[in-house]
């Protein structure tokens, strides 16, 4: 049996293999590390505490279900978070809330547009740098709310489970480019929304 | 990545680190149970290489998913063999050969019993003795006014026996098919029921494929009656909604009765999702393998545009994945 010191140096793929051959420990430790940011990222995108609660739930249930079939030829967080997004959008298309990307097409490309001669320019010394205090940081996630939901929920799996493109355009079962446009929209109009709020 | 990029990640860090919000800890302490749960049920079933004290019996041998698939496909083959064996058969030896073996010898040793002497003995021996098929095909008769209630094995003899006479022939093929396919059940009796009987076969030639191939999952075949004897009429949509209810909550036995009963296996919901991509996407291997086994496609794709075969990619379960490629 492992010490639950040595989980804290562990990979999330080796916490889980020695889950699946029955040490409990490690699945606490894989659990206590990705518990805030699987929810985080359910929450904000489902926007619903007690609905993030019970999704959370059923990702994590999944993911105790499914660890023995587990291979780490994948990156454990690329599969925890394509769970966690399949539930989420399980959740949309059952209460029908889910907004269609083609419908934030047009604006997504005048905000891109518009955005692209300003905080370019201003990079490192523009309102982006500036936003330093709680309330700055606080609008950013208001920001975040108001994304289209294919957007938000790129922008989501790289900050709160650090995924590069390939690994966004995976787990949302799209190409590489579009995932990378989702992501170039959603930073876009996230400065944009910035840039006003400076 | 820009300086800008970097900052909106910090800056995102920062926030989050003022948000307080938090999951519930009732989800931690129900995460937590369940994996323990799901550890405890891996080291019954025998899939936890550090608790499995004796490797199971098919563990021993390296190709036993292909023996599997093999049986499975040879067991119709058989089937079919045995059916038209018996169909060249004189009549006295179809019934000894539809009988249980123990009854075999002792109609081979005693003479056969009148009819009230054969009370509570199996319908098959009331058929031997006292009941001979019509030669040729027959019109669909009125069924009796009292017909068994459903799963009773202990009706007597006799009104089974009656029960059999109204059975057409190629009915009686059918069901000998069925039988040779499976060890017998207490479900058995359902077949003596007139009603079941009636409307479930059309013509011997029409009904051959469906019935070899269901012949080869005693499941399915037990489902089958079980449900036919049981269950309301329902519409097909109604079917492919339990369906689709069923194999979410991963309830096997229920999909396959549900199939049975005539729930289309490549139907799909609102979401354009079938019952594959559902089973595929809860992790539900033995449910991915009997839709696969029913004619699940693999390819049908969803409103979103993705196929079971991306969602099991997406999900990387290596128990499925194997199981929707090609060349499985």
């Amino acid at each position: 049996m492992h010490s639950p010191a040595s989980s804290t140096d562990a990979t999330d793929e080796s916490l889980l293999l020695r889950f699946a051959e029955g040490d409990m420990k490690a699945f606490e430790s894989l659990y206590d590390r990705h518990e805030m940011g699987s929810w985080r990222f359910i929450f904000r995108s489902v926007r619903d505490r007690q609905v993030a609660d019970d999704l959370l739930q059923d990702v994590w249930f999944a993911v105790a279900r499914q660890a023995a079939a587990y291979q780490p030829r994948a990156k454990f967080r690329t599969w925890l978070f394509t769970m966690a997004r399949n539930r989420v959008v399980d959740h949309f298309r059952a209460s029908r809330d889910m907004q269609s990307l083609d419908a934030h097409d047009d604006a997504d490309d005048q905000v891109a547009s518009a955005f692209v001669a300003e905080p370019v320019a201003n990079s490192g010394f523009g309102p982006v740098r500036q936003l330093e205090s709680k309330q700055q940081a606080l609008a950013l996630l208001e920001a975040i709310e108001t994304l289209p939901q294919e957007q938000r929920e790129a922008f989501l799996l790289q900050a709160e489970a650090g995924l590069g493109v390939a690994d966004i355009a995976e787990a949302t079962g799209v190409s590489f480019e579009t995932a990378k446009s989702r992501l170039r929209y959603a930073r876009s109009r996230l400065r944009t929304l910035l840039w006003e709020f400076a | 990545m820009t300086n800008a990029d970097d900052d909106l990640q910090q800056i995102y860090r920062q926030a989050t680190s003022h948000d307080l919000r938090r999951p519930a800890a009732r989800v931690r302490q129900a995460v937590l149970a369940h994996a323990q749960m799901a550890l405890d049920g891996q080291a019954r079933a025998g899939n936890r290489p550090a608790l499995q004290k004796r490797p199971a019996v098919a563990a021993n041998w390296p190709n036993w998913k292909a023996a599997l698939v093999a049986s499975l496909l040879l067991a119709p083959v058989a089937g079919i063999l045995v059916s038209r064996h018996q169909q060249a058969l004189p009549e006295g030896e179809q019934l000894a050969l539809k009988a249980p073996p123990k009854p075999v010898t002792a109609m081979a040793t005693t003479p056969p019993l009148p009819r009230a002497v054969a009370q509570g003995s199996t319908h098959a021996d009331a058929a031997a003795n006292d009941v001979k098929p019509e030669p040729g095909p027959a019109p669909a008769r009125t069924a009796p006014a009292k017909a068994n209630p459903p799963g009773n094995d202990k009706a007597p003899a006799s009104s089974k026996a009656l029960a059999n006479l109204d059975r057409q022939p190629h009915e009686e093929q059918a069901d000998r098919t069925m039988k040779q396919a499976r060890p017998a059940t207490a479900l058995e009796s359902v077949d003596a029921r007139p009603d079941a009987a009636a409307p479930r076969v059309a013509t011997p030639a029409a009904d051959a494929p469906r019935m070899a191939s269901r012949a080869a999952d005693p499941l399915l075949l037990q489902a089958n009656r079980a449900a036919e004897a049981t269950a309301p009429q329902l519409a097909p949509d109604e079917l492919n909604a339990l369906l689709f209810q069923a194999v979410r909550a991963g309830q096997l036995p229920q999909a396959k009765s549900l199939l049975a009963r005539g729930a289309s296996v490549n139907a799909r919901d609102t979401d354009g999702q079938t019952a594959l991509i559902m089973a595929v996407r809860a992790g539900h291997e033995g449910l991915v393998r009997q839709l696969l086994l029913l004619g699940a496609r693999p390819d049908l794709a969803d409103n979103a545009g993705l196929t079971a075969v991306q969602y099991a990619r997406q999900i990387g379960d290596s128990r499925i994945m194997p199981l929707l490629m090609p060349a499985n």
